[in-house]
């Protein structure tokens, strides 16, 4: 097995030879997604899939900065059964939270069994579309996350624009195909880009090929 | 003018430059998470009845005096401001979320889960039936061509012996061979598997006709219960299914043509899961396209009705009369 060394652009992931990405498990043994453990030495990685995480995907295929770093306070919109929430929970570490939103019952239980085992996430089931529904359970957050198959998945993510505190960065998915199937995919990436840059200054963004067909991760940074 | 938010901890009372007046400690957050106002939310309000209150988060009431905010810049100092017990606002926050996800349970979830598994027990059932057929052919090959229907076949070989069914079915020279006791006993014991799976799939035909009246009379009085599940399980809930236009209505089920035809500029489809329904299977060819256009109109009005005002349920019988005449 090649060794495992950190990542210089992204503190907290860690990669080998063969360019997998990899973050320290902070449950040690445990699998979440039936992914592969690696030991070396007294450390112990959780391989992470990139076709199954969007967010690893944009890692593999070179975006600027990851955005976060340990011990921030991050909102997560569209958690699902917790693959990539896992990843976020070892590289944010014990001092930091995050804050797990999904609107489907049958996978949030999924969260909550997850957040049993590792302390520093909280399961919320809410409808992202209504901020003010949960403005009682969260709090002022250091990074943004996005990862919501829907039509007005831009609108979304600009209303919970509210809870980052101002300087902070966010990240938002993009399935073109959800917001309309009927253009072409460069066609909805060119107005997605026009309605963010009226709003928030975008600092990157990079398709998601090989590991997902017309999707595009945008990276943010809120400066008002 | 003050402002007032309250997190799941406490509730907070800030003046105009969001410093706080007021703090109380929230003895019932879950009454706080259904959107009622607390004990000490309305005390508070009380206490400053002169003054004029805006307040941050969604309430299903509104009381006299207090106004609702969607301002960014407000609700971001608001939260600011507020401070944060961690660890003791996590364990509440999570046992919100439990308790949530304990009251989410519905009757939709049982008609869909029952039509999904209504299909595997057809598809089970196809797939071993064929795999007996196949066994059976060596042993009396002739029964087994004569047997097209699979109920029948599996019911028969199983109660019956060789020569009855010979007797039966009027079957004089056979090619079949003459198979010893432990592999036919064999071949009929998973054909008594089979039928078992169909006697199951009987009851759950049965019980889902029941449970489909109760949610939706209306819409079951149109169309019969398996066409009517079928519609709520791919329109995920009824509430979902009342907001859908009926040309939604129309094609769902045919979603694969419907996207060739967006695309591809393919022709549209007709139908799509009401396909199944007499009026529009015995329509001539020429009026299907319309009976399935009329009778995908009615079935939301019919839905309509059922989410909305559940006491109406005679509005199906009049809707299907309507159809019925006017062919």
């Amino acid at each position: 097995m090649a060794k495992i060394i950190k990542n210089e652009y992204y503190p907290g992931v860690y990669k080998n030879y063969f360019r997998k990405l990899f973050t320290k498990n902070m449950v040690l043994g445990k699998k979440v997604y039936n992914e592969n453990l690696v030991s070396d030495g007294n450390v112990e990685y959780r391989t992470w899939d990139c076709s199954k995480s969007k967010l690893g995907a944009a890692l593999a295929n070179g975006i600027k900065f990851i955005g976060f770093k340990e011990g921030d306070i991050i909102l997560y919109l569209g958690a699902s059964t917790g693959t990539t929430v896992s990843h976020v929970s070892d590289i944010v570490g014990q001092n930091g939270c995050i804050f797990a939103l999904d609107v489907s019952p049958t996978t949030t239980q999924d969260l909550v069994f997850l957040a049993e085992d590792r302390k520093n996430i909280v399961p919320i089931l809410a409808d992202a579309n209504n901020p003010l529904s949960y403005v009682h359970k969260v709090s002022q957050v250091d990074f943004l996350f996005q990862d919501i198959a829907q039509k007005n998945q831009v609108e979304i993510f600009l209303n919970n624009m509210v809870f980052l505190h101002k300087g902070a960065y966010g990240m938002l998915s993009l399935k073109c195909r959800s917001v309309d199937v009927t253009k072409k995919p460069s066609q909805v990436f060119k107005q997605v880009l026009e309605e963010l840059k009226k709003k928030v200054e975008v600092v990157d963004f990079k398709s998601l090929e090989p590991f997902e067909r017309d999707h595009y991760m945008f990276l943010i940074r809120k400066n008002y | 003018m003050k402002y007032m938010y309250s997190s799941v901890l406490s509730t907070y009372l800030f003046d105009e430059n969001f410093s706080i007046v007021k703090e109380k400690r929230i003895q019932n957050p879950i009454e706080l998470d259904k959107g009622l106002w607390t004990q000490e939310e309305k005390a508070l309000i009380a206490a400053n009845k002169n003054e004029k209150i805006i307040f941050v988060g969604q309430k299903k009431e509104k009381i006299q005096g207090v106004e609702f905010t969607n301002d960014e810049n407000v609700i971001n100092k608001v939260l600011k401001a507020s401070k944060n017990n961690f660890d003791e606002h996590f364990s509440i926050t999570i046992k919100i979320t439990k308790k949530k996800i304990s009251e989410s349970f519905s009757k939709e979830f049982f008609i869909v889960q029952t039509i999904n598994a209504i299909t595997e027990l057809e598809k089970s059932i196809n797939l071993l039936s064929k795999r007996v057929r196949e066994m059976y052919s060596v042993y009396a090959p002739e029964v087994e061509k004569k047997l097209s229907d699979n109920d029948s076949f599996v019911r028969m070989i199983i109660t019956k012996d060789k020569s009855e069914l010979f007797k039966e079915l009027n079957i004089s020279e056979s090619m079949g061979a003459s198979v010893p006791k432990e592999d036919i006993d064999s071949v009929l014991e998973l054909a008594n598997c089979i039928y078992k799976l169909i006697q199951e799939k009987i009851k759950k035909e049965q019980y889902l006709e029941q449970i489909v009246l109760i949610v939706a009379p209306n819409l079951t009085a149109i169309c019969d219960a398996k066409i009517a599940s079928k519609l709520i399980a791919i329109a995920g809930s009824l509430r979902k299914l009342a907001f859908f236009p009926a040309g939604t209505i129309q094609t769902l089920g045919a979603e694969k043509a419907l996207f060739e035809h967006l695309k591809n500029k393919a022709n549209p489809p007709k139908y799509g899961v009401i396909m199944g329904h007499p009026l529009v299977m015995n329509a001539p060819i020429k009026e299907k396209g319309k009976m399935a256009r009329r009778l995908a109109n009615k079935i939301l009005i019919a839905v309509k009705v059922d989410y909305f005002n559940h006491d109406n349920n005679t509005i199906g019988y009049e809707l299907k009369e309507k159809l019925e005449k006017s062919n």
